[in-house]
C-alpha cells in the first residue's frame, strides 16, 4: 500500500457511521475500574490534598510577619526557574494566594500525569493486552471502555477538588478562593486526562499513548513557562489550560469564567476521542502501523546491544526534552542575571542563598542544575525497572535460556539507565551553558562549565538507579514500589523541604541533598566519592543477587 | 559426552515456592537421540522442571544434569548447545519478527541463514511485521523458527503447538521428524496427546511433582490393560474366576471388558470354550492411558 492510500484509509475511519448504543455498559465498566483502582485512587487523592494543606499550613508558621513575607516573595520571585514555572505571584500577604502560587504548577503536572496514565490504563492497555476483546464481546458499546476510563479520572479529580476545597476552607483561607483553586486544578488536570483519551486512539500501545500524552502535557508546560519568563507577561501565558489555571487568580479576584473554558476544552477533547473510539477497529490506532526490517542489525549480538536498541526512542525523546529544558534554563539565566543585577537588595538575597558567592550567574546556575539530576532520575528509575517488566512479562526467559549470562542480562537495561541518564545530564548542562553564553560570546566555556556543574548531580542519580538494580537482585518484588517511593521522597525533600520547614537532617536523607554546589561554592569531593562508592556497592549487590536467585521469580 | 550418558538426568528433584510444593522427588532421564514426551496435567511441575534444567530456578533438593553439566553453574556454556521455546512466548513488541529471530539466534551463538529462510517459508511467517501486530500463533512461530534454525544437540519445547493451526502443527511435526533423523534429542512437553503419540519415542508422565511412569510408548502400551470386545456362540460362564478383568459388561452374548496383560491367556481359554464369533482387541490410546493414571488416587 502506498503512503497516500494508507493515509486515506486512516482518515476514512472518521467517516464511518456511528453505531447505536455506543455507551451501553459504561456504568458497569466504571464500577470495574473503580474496583481495580480502589487503593490507587484514594492514595493519590489523599496524598495530593494533604500535600496542598501541608504547604498552606507552613506559611504562617515559617513566615509570620509581613516583613518576612515580603522578603520571602522577593527570594522566590528572584529564582528565575521558579517564577517562570509558577507564574506571577499576586499578593505575598495572602496565605491562600501564596499556597496556590507555590504548589499550583507542580501539583497540576502530577495530577495531570496521574489522570492521563489512569485513562490509558483503563482504555488502551486493556485493549492492547486483549482484555478489551473480552469486554466488547459482551453487550457493551464501543465507546463504553473509554467513557468509563474518562469518568474514572473524573472521579479521582472530583474527589481531589472537593477534599482540597473543604480542607483549605477549614484552614480559614477563604471559601471562594479555595473552591476556585481546587476546581481549577481538577479541571486543568481533566484536560490532561482527555488528551490521553485522544492519544489512546492514536497509538496502538499503552507506552505510545502515555508517551504522546506526556509530550503534549510537557509541551503545554513549556509554552506557559516561556510566557511567564517574559517581562510584563505574554500571550503565551494564555495559550494553554495550564496558563489559564495560573490566570484564574485564586484568592485574588477570581476569574471564574476560566473554569468554564477548561471544562469546555476537556469536553471537546473527550468528544473527539469518543468519536474516533466508536469508529475505529478493535486494537487499531489512527497512527499507521509501520513495517520494519526483516532482520536485525549485525551489531545486536547480546543483551546490552539489544537493550540500547529497544530503549533508543525513549532515550532520544528524553534527550530532546533535556535539550529544550537546558536551552530554556540557559535563556532564563541570561535575562535573570541582567534583571537582578539592577536590584542590589535582591542580588544580595540570591547570593546568600547560593552560599555566599559573589557571582550572580553561578548562584543561578546551581539552582538550575539541581533540577536536571531529579528529572533524569525519572528516566533512570523507569528504565532500570524495565528489567523487572522483562522478567514479569517473560521476555527475560528468552534471553536467559540463550548463551548469555545473568550479569549480561542485568547489564542490558542497567546500562541504558546508568549511562543514558548521565548522557541526559551532559545534554541538559551543555544546552544550558551554550545558550546562556551566546550573548556574552563565551558559549563554549559556559557550556563546559554548566555541563560539569550538572554532572555533579550524577552520583546521587546513580545511587537511585542502583537502589533499583540492587532490589532487582535481592528483593525483585520491591524494586518498583521502593524505586518510585525513593524518587518521590527526593523530589519532596528537594523541592518542598524548605517551604514545609523540614529540618536539615530530613532533607539530608536525600542523596541529592549532598550535591556540591560548585561553582557557587568551593568544590567538595568527599560527597561525590562517597555517593559513587555507595552506588558501586549497590550495583555489586544487584549483580550478586541476580546470579543467585530464581529468575524468573 | 559419551553415548551412554543421558542427555538429561534428573533424580529426586525437589522445588518449593513458599508453602507450595512444585516438585516432590521428580525423576526424568532423556537418552541421546529421539523424541522424549513430557506429560502431565496443569500444575504438575513440567515448566518448573524445564526452568530448573535451564538454570533459571535453583533446585531445593535432588540432582539435575543436562548435557553432562550442572544447569545452574554452567548454564551459559550449556545453553550454546540447546534451543528452547517456552510455553508462553513473550517477545519485544517493538521489534519485527525477523529482527526477533536474529536477536534470539545470536544470543544463542548464531543461526543458519539457509534454515532460517526455509523455516520462514514453511511456517508462512512475514518477517517485516512488528511483533505487537502478530497473533499468538504467529508469536509462537517466531520462537519456533528461532529455535529450529539453530544447529544444536538438544531442543526443548514447552507446549510448542499451543496456538498453532493444524497445518502449522504438521509443519512443526515434520521439523521434529527431521531433527530425529539427524540424531538430535528433543524434549517435548505437551498437552496434545495425539501429537505425543505420533512423534514421541519415549514418554515420561508426571503428576503433582512426581514421575509416575516412564518408558517407550510401545512398552507402556503392553503393560496396560487392553480393551476386548467379543461375541460368543454360547453363554459364557465362570468369568468371575479370572483375576484381572475390569469394567465387565455381558449383554446378549457380547462381552466388553478391560484385561490385564497377565489375564489375557485365561480369558481366551474361557472364550474359546464358549466359541468365538467375533473378536476385537485394542491397546489403549495414550489418551486412555493418561486418563487412567490421573483418575487413580494420588500416590
Amino acid at each position: 500500500m502506498s503512503p497516500a492510500t494508507a493515509t486515506a484509509s486512516r482518515a476514512s475511519i472518521l467517516q464511518r457511521p456511528a453505531p447505536t448504543g455506543s455507551f451501553v455498559g459504561t456504568g458497569a465498566l466504571l464500577r470495574l475500574a473503580l474496583r481495580r483502582d480502589r487503593v490507587r485512587i484514594p492514595v493519590w487523592v489523599v496524598l495530593s490534598a494533604l500535600m496542598t494543606v501541608a504547604v498552606a499550613q507552613s506559611w504562617d508558621r515559617l513566615y509570620p510577619t509581613e516583613e518576612s513575607r515580603r522578603a520571602l516573595a522577593a527570594t522566590l520571585s528572584g529564582d528565575p526557574t521558579l517564577s517562570s514555572i509558577l507564574g506571577p505571584l499576586l499578593d505575598p500577604l495572602s496565605t491562600g494566594g501564596l499556597t496556590a502560587w507555590r504548589i499550583g504548577s507542580g501539583s497540576l503536572l502530577v495530577l495531570g500525569l496521574v489522570a492521563s496514565f489512569l485513562v490509558v490504563r483503563h482504555s488502551r492497555t486493556d485493549e492492547a493486552e486483549g482484555r478489551g476483546e473480552l469486554v466488547l464481546a459482551a453487550p457493551v458499546g464501543r465507546a463504553a471502555p473509554l467513557a468509563a476510563a474518562l469518568l474514572c479520572a473524573a472521579v479521582l479529580l472530583g474527589s481531589f477538588a472537593v477534599l482540597t476545597a473543604v480542607l483549605l476552607s477549614s484552614l480559614g483561607l477563604g471559601v471562594a478562593g479555595s473552591v476556585a483553586f481546587a476546581f481549577t486544578q481538577s479541571l486543568a488536570a481533566m484536560v490532561s486526562a482527555t488528551i490521553a483519551g485522544v492519544t489512546a486512539q492514536l497509538a496502538r500501545s499503552s507506552r505510545g499513548a502515555n508517551g504522546l500524552a506526556g509530550l503534549a502535557i510537557g509541551a503545554a508546560f513549556v509554552i506557559t513557562s516561556s510566557g511567564n519568563a517574559q517581562a510584563g507577561g505574554s500571550p503565551l501565558q494564555w495559550a494553554t489550560p495550564y496558563g489559564w489555571a495560573q490566570q484564574t487568580r485564586a484568592y485574588a479576584d477570581e476569574r471564574w469564567w476560566l473554569l468554564g473554558l477548561s471544562a469546555a476544552v476537556a469536553a471537546v477533547l473527550a468528544a473527539v476521542a469518543l468519536h474516533v473510539a466508536v469508529r475505529r477497529d478493535l486494537a487499531d490506532g489512527l497512527l499507521a502501523q509501520r513495517r520494519g526490517s526483516d532482520g536485525a542489525a549485525s551489531w545486536i549480538t547480546g543483551p546490552v546491544a539489544l537493550a540500547w536498541w529497544l530503549d533508543r526512542t525513549y532515550l532520544a525523546v528524553w534527550a530532546i526534552g533535556f535539550a529544550v529544558l537546558g536551552a530554556f534554563e540557559g535563556s532564563l539565566l541570561t535575562t535573570s542575571v541582567d534583571l537582578v543585577a539592577k536590584n542590589p537588595s535582591l542580588a544580595e538575597v540570591i547570593t546568600t542563598l547560593a552560599g555566599g558567592t559573589t557571582n550572580l550567574r553561578d548562584a543561578f546556575l546551581v539552582t538550575m542544575t539541581g533540577l536536571f539530576g531529579l528529572v533524569a532520575a525519572g528516566y533512570g528509575v523507569s528504565t532500570a525497572l524495565r528489567l523487572r517488566s522483562e522478567e514479569v512479562d517473560g521476555r527475560a526467559e528468552m534471553v536467559l535460556s540463550s548463551a548469555r549470562s545473568r550479569t549480561a542480562w542485568l547489564a542490558g537495561h542497567g546500562s541504558t539507565a546508568l549511562v543514558g541518564s548521565t548522557l541526559l545530564l551532559v545534554v541538559g548542562g551543555l544546552a544550558l551553558g551554550l545558550v546562556s553564553g551566546v550573548s556574552s560570546g563565551d558559549a563554549l566555556a559556559q557550556g563546559w562549565r554548566a555541563m560539569v556543574a550538572t554532572l555533579l548531580t550524577a552520583p546521587p542519580l546513580w545511587l537511585l538507579i542502583t537502589v533499583v538494580l540492587a532490589l532487582v537482585g535481592v528483593r525483585p518484588r520491591w524494586a518498583a514500589p521502593v524505586g518510585w517511593a525513593v524518587l518521590v521522597w527526593c523530589v519532596l525533600t528537594g523541592y518542598f523541604g524548605a517551604i514545609l520547614g523540614l529540618p536539615e537532617w530530613v532533607t539530608q536523607t536525600s542523596p541529592f541533598g549532598h550535591v556540591p554546589l560548585w561553582p557557587a561554592q568551593p568544590m567538595r569531593w568527599l560527597p561525590v566519592l562517597v555517593l559513587t562508592a555507595v552506588a558501586g556497592a549497590l550495583l555489586a549487590v544487584g549483580v550478586l543477587g541476580v546470579r543467585r536467585r530464581d529468575l524468573p521469580e | 559426552m559419551s553415548d551412554s550418558t543421558p542427555v538429561i538426568d534428573v533424580r529426586g528433584l525437589v522445588k518449593t515456592f513458599g508453602a507450595t510444593s512444585a516438585l516432590d522427588g521428580l525423576d526424568l532421564t532423556v537418552e541421546l537421540g529421539g523424541i522424549h514426551g513430557f506429560l502431565g496435567p496443569n500444575g504438575a511441575g513440567k515448566t518448573t522442571t524445564l526452568r530448573i534444567l535451564l538454570g533459571m530456578l535453583r533446585a531445593d533438593g535432588g540432582e539435575a544434569r543436562l548435557l553432562g553439566g550442572d544447569p545452574w553453574r554452567d548454564g551459559v556454556a550449556l545453553h550454546r548447545r540447546l534451543a528452547y521455546v517456552p510455553g508462553e512466548v513473550a517477545l519485544w513488541p517493538s521489534l519485527t519478527g525477523g529482527e526477533t529471530i536474529d536477536v534470539l539466534g545470536r544470543l544463542r551463538g548464531g543461526l543458519d541463514p539457509v534454515r532460517r529462510a526455509h523455516l520462514l517459508e514453511a511456517f508462512a511467517l512475514e518477517p517485516t511485521t512488528k511483533v505487537a501486530a502478530y497473533s499468538k500463533g504467529n508469536r509462537q512461530k517466531v520462537a519456533l523458527v528461532a529455535a529450529l534454525a539453530a544447529d544444536v544437540e538438544l531442543y526443548i519445547f514447552d507446549e510448542p503447538t499451543d496456538g498453532l493451526d493444524p497445518l502449522m502443527s504438521e509443519v512443526f511435526r515434520d521439523a521434529v521428524d527431521d531433527l530425529r533423523s539427524k540424531g538430535r534429542t528433543v524434549l517435548l512437553s505437551s498437552h496434545v496427546l495425539a501429537e505425543v503419540d505420533a512423534v514421541c519415542d519415549r514418554v515420561t508422565i508426571i503428576r503433582s511433582g512426581r514421575t509416575i511412569e516412564t518408558g517407550s510408548l510401545e512398552d507402556m502400551r503392553h503393560l496396560q490393560r487392553a480393551t476386548v470386545i467379543v461375541e460368543t456362540e454360547h453363554e459364557l460362564h465362570g468369568l468371575e474366576d479370572i483375576a484381572g478383568l475390569y469394567d465387565v459388561s455381558y449383554v446378549g452374548r457380547t462381552l466388553r471388558c478391560s484385561v490385564e496383560p497377565s489375564a489375557l491367556n485365561d480369558l481366551v481359554m474361557h472364550l474359546s470354550a464358549a466359541g468365538i464369533r467375533t473378536f476385537e482387541s485394542r491397546t489403549p490410546t495414550l489418551e486412555e492411558m493418561f486418563l487412567r493414571y490421573y483418575d487413580a488416587p494420588t500416590p
